[in-house]
């Protein structure tokens, strides 16, 4: 349960943050509005990835045994 | 530019400097007795709020008075962080401390009515010192600069997500997020999202914290993202709106130099005419 709400969290803010990207980007509402799916899939595949190597980075180097 | 590093220094300093003192002392007014009713509403006791490992040479810039220099640099030399032991804190230390807030960012819209004013061709004649308006008002509800220049969409797209994770993150937090008291620095950023956090915080920012709060941290955190990305709002209203301006102020400068042009044709072409009328 409680993963699941980190990654709501997550999700939600990360909407923000790709919503007031875009609206750097596109300056008419039509471009905007069609370009945020791609915007948001891609943002969140970055940050996936980067906890991936966060992941892994932590279980290899930073473990203690 | 000038114009707007002198008015951050001073408030109305650099609309002085531009020949319009009436708005230059009307600013002066305004934003410096914003900040010294808050100095005395919270005996000057702001700083006091930071714990001792907290308290550092550049403590103080991360706060929204860094919008009003000059004030700020007086407080810190008049009070500072106190005479090193605990007091209580004055009644209306809450109010006092939003005010002096509040006029750092009255100060950063004067600043952009100043740079503004700066670029205006003729005084009256453009959109540009109008932006600060729309900045203010962008600040004071997310969502609301966007609605005044017609892109509703945005507006409401804008105003729902930021107003929305601000609720949800002090609910997350049960309010805890809302006292600068505890959280200085957050405050500060949660500050920005203007007039809805001053609601919420006048509601709900006394809450005592009862028991363990599981997703504090998380409130904290979409509360003050709520309020960074309100400042992307504003930036997004200011540069939408100048360059609604320019294309306005240019259009407007063309079209009087057409006039001019062939106002001059005509006189020459009269001239010619009663020339050779006489001949």
């Amino acid at each position: 349960m409680d993963s699941i709400v980190h990654v709501l969290l997550f999700a939600l803010a990360a909407f923000a943050i790709v919503f007031a990207s875009a609206t750097f980007h596109e300056p008419e509402d039509g471009p905007l509005w069609k370009s945020l799916p791609k915007r948001y899939g891609w943002f969140c595949f970055w940050m996936v990835l980067i906890s991936v190597v966060m992941v892994i980075a932590e279980h290899t180097v930073a473990s203690v045994h | 530019m000038v114009a707007a590093i002198l008015t951050w220094l001073l408030p109305g300093a650099g609309h002085i400097y531009l020949g319009l003192p009436v708005v230059g002392l009307l600013g002066f007014l305004v934003v410096q007795g914003v900040y010294f009713l808050g100095l005395q509403l919270s005996g000057g006791m702001l700083f006091e709020y930071l714990e001792p490992d907290l308290r550092g040479p550049g403590s103080s810039l991360l706060s929204p008075e860094i919008g009003n220099l000059g004030a700020l640099i007086y407080h810190i030399k008049q009070y500072g962080y106190g005479p090193g032991w605990p007091r209580p804190w004055p009644p209306m230390m809450e109010l006092g401390a939003w005010l002096t807030a509040a006029s750092g960012m009255l100060n950063i819209c004067l600043m952009v009515r100043a740079h503004g004013d700066a670029r205006s061709p003729k005084e009256g004649s453009s959109e540009l010192p109008g932006l600060a308006r729309l900045v203010l008002l962008a600040w004071a509800l997310p969502g609301l600069g966007h609605w005044l220049q017609g892109r509703k969409a945005r507006a409401l797209v804008w105003f729902g997500l930021l107003v929305g994770m601000l609720i949800l993150g002090s609910a997350l937090a049960e309010g805890s997020n809302l006292s600068r008291e505890r959280h200085f620095f957050y405050w500060a950023g949660q500050f920005l999202s203007g007039l809805p956090n001053l609601g919420l915080q006048l509601v709900f920012g006394s809450a005592r914290v009862a028991a363990e709060q599981a997703y504090a941290d998380a409130g904290l955190d979409l509360g003050c993202l709520a309020g960074l990305l309100n400042v992307l709002a504003m930036i997004d209203v200011y540069t939408h709106g100048e360059t609604r301006a320019l294309e306005r102020d240019s259009t407007a400068a063309t079209g009087n130099a057409g006039a001019a042009g062939n106002a001059a044709s005509a006189s020459s072409a009269g001239a010619t005419h009663s020339s050779s009328g006489g001949a």
